[in-house]
């Protein structure tokens, strides 16, 4: 059985690691050490472990300025922090030295199972081949500027094109951008190209529903439901964006990654959601009607003739008037009473 | 030099004339100032003045009339508004609302303290050319007599208004307007600016008159409005339905024009160069509403129709741009929450089949029935259950690169009017 000594980094992560077989292992800032710390709140000779004749190892404080102090285990959530000169090593300890950090471990420890790799793993790595990224991105560019020529029947200025590609382009590249800077910062890892591919195909899905509501909205004028739909598509495609940028870029566990993704999109979507429903009753003073218009070649359904359909209006005219209707009837009646009987005592 | 005295008789003549009706005037609004009140909408709890208007003294009892519109808010909210007059003299009274005629603006009005002088109403109609006056208080600035004159019934309206070739300033509505012999033959009622004026006939009033003395049963306001509402609307659409449609052609289609002389319609052709659809508007309204209130008037028909076209544009590309042209319209008359429900809406697409002769040069699709895409709502009064606001729009969709929409609004029409004139009006709307 051997000690393995893992020195970390300020993020935590694994910077150094030795293997000590012999009796003793010396830490410190001098040359001679076993492990050099590259530290200066640590002495020369700053600390030793020694194997013990039992077989157990021993770390020592050699009466150093700062001290060395146990932070804890990490197999062992009950061990308490503090203060050492003279400690015996389980395994998962973690020790301060100065101002570094060393994990210690016994080199038969049980280590844990290995992480599955997530099933979206090779989709990820088909998104960050660059040709794929840039395919897609063009494939965004391409149908926003198609959809603005067909949406403006003037004429069509090739500045607009590029505007429009332009902006699309930029927009696509921030947003990959910005996570591949925070993945680049928390988990050391980029995939700025695997985040230009998610974010162009949420585009290119948003777009495509856009489409399609708008032939929706023409073919069976589903009005406030609309929005409710198009709350739906939100909430499933930006939870999605989030929740891989999140794999992508962040160290977050599975269920906290899930919270996020679904909590942040959801909860501001939520919002103008309940703002739009709050005001779906209040009086408006034009018709509420889907003014979509397409050439009749997406129309779906068949036409009635115009005599059924106007046969059909005198359901609308049932409308119900509200019950303050009786509360203002007899505010007029007995306000006429008032003005009346005012007068008569007047004369 | 014969000729000199004949100019020099002439020219005292005319100064003579003219100086006797400048007398005429003075003696005129010294005789009936007694008669004229400011009539006064005052704010209860800071008991000042919130509105102004003008009336007269019609009867030895102290009935005064005036305008309906002049005392509108104290009819809709007697708690927070009371009425006064103000006498030439500066004597103060309360005045109790006795009648009302929303259609043709106009309140009876009974004061605390009879006046001694009074108006006679004129029973026969003046000349076309006579010289009328009107009396009343414009801007608060004190009473005031303006001379014009009698112009007719004008025309191309709903509601008979005599046009007074004068001018008509706020404050003054409600004022009577007397021939030279102190008759009222009108009301003060509004103005179009410029000299152009307009007065209620005195035959409106003398039936306001008989109507209170014929009622026995205490003044129910709203009752008495939504009858006058429900036989205006019925007048109206009547005159219409009975009235002969003469179509006009608009692009390819066909389409109504004015179908009676109330009715006006305006054209337009919108064709820049920007643009690759030519539009051709027309819009057709009737001229006047009924106030019932400052947020909610009613009474007006209103129809427009619009065809687009363009040569070689892209069918997509087209129809978006004519969804952003025909993608906001209004109801034609404005009413508050207090006074009408929202609007409930039928949307669907509808068939007609086209009709007339097919030129051979049109494409095939033209004799297929035209599909369009079909909206009618309906908005129900709060205070009149019977009364709607009537709104209807088609927009046609089956052609590559033209489109013909329709729409109407009809504000306060019963559900059967409405049915007569929306069955009329889909049928005369044809694309040939």
């Amino acid at each position: 059985m051997a000690l393995i000594i893992e020195e970390l980094n300020r993020a935590h992560r694994v910077q150094m690691r030795y293997r000590m077989d012999g009796e003793k292992f010396t830490l410190g800032r001098a040359f001679s050490n076993d492990a050099i710390l590259e530290d200066i709140h640590a002495d020369g000779r700053h600390a030793e472990i020694r194997h013990e004749e039992d077989g157990s190892y021993t770390l020592h404080d050699l009466n150093s300025i700062n001290g060395s102090q146990l932070l804890g285990n990490l197999q062992d959530k009950s061990v308490k922090p503090g203060e050492i000169s003279s400690h015996q090593i389980t395994s998962g300890d973690l020790v301060q030295c100065g101002k570094s950090r060393l994990r210690l471990f016994h080199s038969d420890a049980a280590v844990p199972e290995a992480a599955p790799l997530h099933s979206l793993e090779s989709f990820f790595s088909g998104l960050s081949r660059p040709l794929n990224a840039i395919l897609l991105v063009l494939a965004v560019a391409c149908s926003t500027v198609l959809l603005s020529y067909v949406n403006y029947a003037r004429t069509y200025e090739w500045t607009i094109a590029v505007n429009i590609l332009a902006s699309a382009i930029i927009g696509l590249v921030i947003y990959a951008g910005a996570w591949a800077f925070i993945g680049r910062v928390v988990k050391h890892e980029t995939h700025f190209f695997a985040h230009l591919s998610i974010a162009a195909i949420g585009a290119l899905s948003y777009t495509v529903w856009e489409w399609f509501g708008g032939v929706l909205n023409y073919n069976f004028a589903i009005g406030d439901m609309m929005e409710a739909l198009d709350f739906l598509v939100l909430a499933i495609i930006l939870p999605a964006m989030l929740w891989c940028a999140c794999y992508l870029a962040t160290n977050l566990g599975r269920g906290w990654r899930w919270a996020v993704a679904l909590v942040m999109p959801i909860g501001f979507l939520g919002l103008s959601l309940i703002e739009s429903l709050s005001k779906l009753n209040d009086f408006s003073e034009a018709p509420e009607i889907s003014t979509e218009l397409k050439y009749d070649n997406m129309l779906l359904r068949k036409p009635v003739p115009m005599q059924e359909f106007i046969a059909g209006s005198p359901a609308l005219f049932d409308i119900p008037i509200e019950k303050d209707e009786s509360e203002t009837g007899n505010k007029d009646s007995s306000t006429a009473e008032d003005a009346g009987s005012n007068i008569e005592v007047e004369q | 030099m014969p000729k000199f005295p004949a100019c020099l008789l002439a020219w005292v003549l005319c100064s003579l004339s003219a100086l006797a009706l400048a007398q005429g005037y003075e003696q005129l609004y010294s005789d009936y100032r007694g008669s004229l009140y400011q009539i006064r909408l005052i704010e209860k709890s800071s008991n000042s003045k919130a509105g102004l208007g003008s009336g007269f003294q019609i009867s030895a009892d102290g009935l005064l009339a005036t305008n309906y519109h002049v005392v509108a808010q104290a009819v809709s909210d007697p708690e927070k508004y009371t009425l006064e007059y103000l006498s030439t003299d500066g004597i103060k009274g309360t005045l109790e609302l006795l009648d009302i005629d929303v259609v043709n603006d106009l309140a009876l009005l009974r004061q605390d303290n009879p006046g001694k002088e009074y108006l006679q109403l004129a029973t026969d109609t003046p000349k076309k050319g006579e010289t009328i006056v009107s009396l009343g208080n414009p801007l608060d600035l004190g009473m005031t007599l303006i001379p014009g004159t009698y112009n007719g019934i004008a025309g191309g309206s709903f509601y008979d208004r005599i046009h007074f070739a004068g001018s008509i300033n706020p404050g003054m509505s409600g004022g009577p307007a007397i021939n030279t012999r102190g008759q009222v033959v009108g009301i003060n009622v509004a103005t179009a600016g410029n000299q152009v004026s307009f007065l209620v006939p005195v035959d409106k009033l003398s039936t306001l008159v008989q109507h209170f003395h014929q009622r026995d049963e205490a003044l129910d306001l709203k009752a008495v409005t939504y009858q006058q509402l429900i036989d205006n609307q019925q007048r109206i659409i009547d005159s219409i339905l009975q009235a002969d449609w003469k179509r006009r052609s608009l692009g390819d289609a066909k389409v109504v024009g004015e179908i009676v002389p109330a009715i006006k319609c305006w054209g337009n052709t919108l064709d820049d160069d920007e643009s690759p659809i030519k539009r051709i508007d027309k819009g057709c309204t009737g001229q006047d509403v009924i106030f019932l209130s400052d947020e909610f008037n009613t009474g007006r028909v209103e129809y427009e129709f619009f065809w687009l076209e363009a040569d070689n544009l892209l069918p997509a590309r087209f129809y978006a741009e004519y969804e952003q042209q025909m993608s906001t319209f209004y109801p034609g008359n404005s009413a508050g929450e207090e006074d009408v429900t929202n609007y409930r809406c039928h949307q669907g697409f509808t068939s007609q089949p086209r009709t007339g002769d097919v030129p051979v040069s049109k494409p095939d699709r033209s004799k297929k029935p035209l599909i369009a895409r079909t909206s009618y709502c309906v908005r129900r009064y709060k205070d009149f259950p019977d009364l709607y606001d009537i709104f209807f729009l088609s927009l046609s969709v089956d052609q590559k690169n033209r489109a013909l929409v329709s729409h109407f609004t009809l504000s306060g029409f019963t559900q059967e009017s409405a049915d007569a004139f929306t069955e009329k009006f889909t049928s005369e709307i044809q694309w040939h």
